[in-house]
């Protein structure tokens, strides 16, 4: 059902452009050990380890790998909660995802659920449905993990649009970047941009 | 029918529409709301009707805002199918907190009405304190096309919009007024016409 093997891949990188550009399957390791899943594979049931899994079969149940990498390959089906330090998703998801490092969703998932994790990195055209959450003090996120993740506060590597910083877009609002017009209360007004 | 095929169809009808042409449009209003984000005070939660836009996540949950991301999909079905489509997404949305921003792209000029009623009351229901909503209408052009436009933020703050066809349909270019009678629990806070013929709507709970 499992195949071992040894695993010399790197880990995933948080940069999104840099990721798009790669050809071969994303891999995220977080050990030298990986359990692979097969694509013929159904299971049911609860799953626990101790090393990273890689999932290219179909999975329904519970995946606890609180200290390793969860893969779903593009071929993968999971049906699940995941609790795993690191996610990394190719393929279907229909579940909650918690991760207490970092997740990240590539272009060809498919993703139904609520994600909690302080670092996430989408990439563009990934189909998602659900909420996400990368504050570790949420609720789910201390169910999840029994406390505050000793990670850095929330990072993402996805793109931001520009000047939506607060200081830059207080900077572009003023620099006629558009002239939005009307109070900020309930008046009605109008304008004209392009 | 194929692709020429409609394009002919609709050139012949005189509704050609700006076809497959990829466009990038500034939304003023949108960015607005992007700067108001408060930097550190309550977190806000924000329901994203549309597709999951990448590079909005990145800002919003920099102010540990929390998005949701229903990808609704409404397209040329009958009243009736996207009144199911509604009725199945909607109480899949996390509710547990109110909502204060929610992105309807350009939902509503392909809902019904009464959908667009029943849409407006499922959000209001949900909606905190000033909640806001934020919509994409054509309003210059007398038609649109048949289905929703791909509609994707990009880093730089501009909107890109792609036909996915030729083909097109009646706009309903809802009034300002007729928009608030359509949706009573929300009041037109602020509009702003684009240079593609679209207007930007922000709404607010009454």
């Amino acid at each position: 059902m499992f195949q071992k093997r040894e695993s010399n891949e790197t880990e995933q990188t948080h940069n999104p452009q840099a990721s798009a550009q790669r050809s071969e399957p994303a891999r995220a390791v977080s050990s030298g050990k990986v359990a692979t899943i097969g694509p013929t594979v159904r299971i049911e049931g609860r799953l626990e380890a101790e090393e990273d899994v890689i999932l290219e079969g179909r999975f329904k149940g519970t995946v606890d790998l609180k200290k390793n990498t969860l893969t779903v390959g593009k071929d993968g089906s999971l049906e699940a909660e995941v609790y795993a330090a690191t996610i990394l998703v190719e393929g279907k998801v229909d579940g909650d995802l918690y991760a207490s490092e970092r997740l990240n969703i590539r272009k060809s998932a498919r993703v139904t659920g609520n994600i909690y994790a302080p670092r996430i990195s989408l990439e563009d055209g990934a189909r998602f449905r659900g909420s996400i959450d990368m504050d570790a003090d949420s609720e789910p996120f201390r169910k999840a993990f029994g406390g505050k993740s000793t990670k850095p506060p929330a990072e993402i590597s996805a793109a931001r649009p520009s000047g939506s910083q607060p200081s830059d877009a207080r900077k572009a609002e003023t620099s006629g970047d558009g002239n939005p017009t009307g109070n900020a209360g309930n008046k009605q007004s109008s304008g004209t941009a392009g | 029918m194929s692709q020429a095929a409609a394009m002919a169809s609709a050139r012949a009808r005189g509704t050609e529409s700006a076809d497959h042409a990829v466009e990038s449009i500034r939304l003023p209003l949108f960015k607005q709301w992007l700067t108001e984000l408060p930097d550190a005070s309550r977190r806000q939660v924000w329901l994203d009707l549309g597709r999951l836009q990448v590079c909005l996540v990145p800002h919003l949950l920099e102010h540990s805002a929390r998005l949701l991301v229903a990808d609704l999909t409404i397209g040329g079905e009958s009243g009736s199918d996207q009144r199911v489509a509604l009725d199945r997404l909607l109480p899949q949305c996390c509710w547990n907190e109110p909502l204060d921003r929610v992105c309807l792209w350009d939902l509503l000029d392909y809902l019904e009405p009464e959908n667009l009623s029943t849409l407006s009351a499922e959000l209001a229901g949900h909606a905190g304190h000033g909640c806001r909503l934020h919509a994409l209408i054509q309003y210059s052009r007398a038609d649109m096309p048949q289905s929703p436009r791909r509609l994707r933020l990009k880093p730089d703050g501009m909107l890109e919009v792609s036909n996915r066809s030729a083909a097109t349909r009646t706009a309903p270019r809802p009034s300002p007024k007729r928009l608030e009678k359509l949706m009573p629990e929300f009041a037109v806070d602020r509009t702003m016409l684009l240079n593609n013929g679209m207007q930007e709507f922000v709404l607010v709970r009454k």
